[in-house]
């Protein structure tokens, strides 16, 4: 009779145990899903200023060949002779 | 296997009667060793059990103490970007698709950022193609 209370208590115990590991597995894995979302959209944030810097590398090298593209550099900062772009990837 | 021993004398004192009594006490006997088989098998998952609660506990506090600094920086990195740089991607983007309208040698070199920039550019309105003239025929007529 002692046996099987003892056996009882285990399988309690593991019941117990499962849920719990449930429990946090739930929570681990929406914690990760937003982590996952918030370097998504960092990534996004990166890949926009890579492309735009580096579309601005490639209107000044155009505006090398075609001096009708120097207004646009000048408007926004992006000369060849200052090579200052106001578009700055991320670090 | 480790039998018990009363099992053996009943049956060869008493061939012809049933050895109800040595069959309980066997029964008993494999009872009682399954269930501290059983209770040895419960507490093996228990210790497993402990072990994987122990680990996905760690990974999650871990996960959960680095959440809120990562989305205080991605909300604070995405707010200075929609602030500073948004507007001045769209603007130059816009001009730059001016100045391809006109300066056609410039369109590829846009159109490769095409995809990578592609919430930036202005839909372009599409110039007219006049239809091909189709030649009459008198084929319908009479």
């Amino acid at each position: 009779m002692k046996s099987e209370t003892v056996s009882a208590v285990m399988v309690l115990v593991l019941f117990v145990s499962a849920l719990f590991a449930v429990w946090v597995s739930v929570r681990w894995f929406f914690s990760m899903k937003e982590m996952q979302e918030l370097q998504f959209q960092q990534n996004r944030i990166n890949n926009v200023r890579i492309a735009a810097q580096s579309l601005a590398n490639e209107s000044i090298q155009y505006g090398r060949r075609n001096p009708r593209m120097e207004p646009i550099l000048v408007e926004f900062n992006l000369r060849a002779g200052t090579n200052q772009p106001s578009i700055n990837p991320a670090k | 296997m480790d039998v018990p021993e009363s099992s053996q004398p009943a049956a060869a004192n008493t061939p012809d009667q049933p050895t109800d009594r040595a069959v309980l006490e066997f029964l008993a006997w494999r009872y009682d060793r399954l269930q501290t088989l059983f209770q040895f098998a419960l507490a093996g998952l228990i210790i497993l059990s402990a072990a994987i609660d122990v680990f996905l506990y760690k990974q999650m506090r871990l996960v959960r103490i680095q959440l809120p600094s990562q989305r205080d920086a991605t909300i604070r990195y995405a707010m200075e970007f929609h602030k500073r740089d948004d507007l001045t991607v769209r603007e130059f983007v816009s001009r730059l698709q001016q100045f391809a309208s006109t300066n056609a040698d410039f369109q590829p070199i846009l159109d490769q950022y095409r995809n990578s920039l592609s919430p930036y550019f202005m839909p372009v309105t599409q110039k007219a193609v006049p239809a091909p003239a189709v030649p009459k025929t008198n084929a319908g007529k009479k």
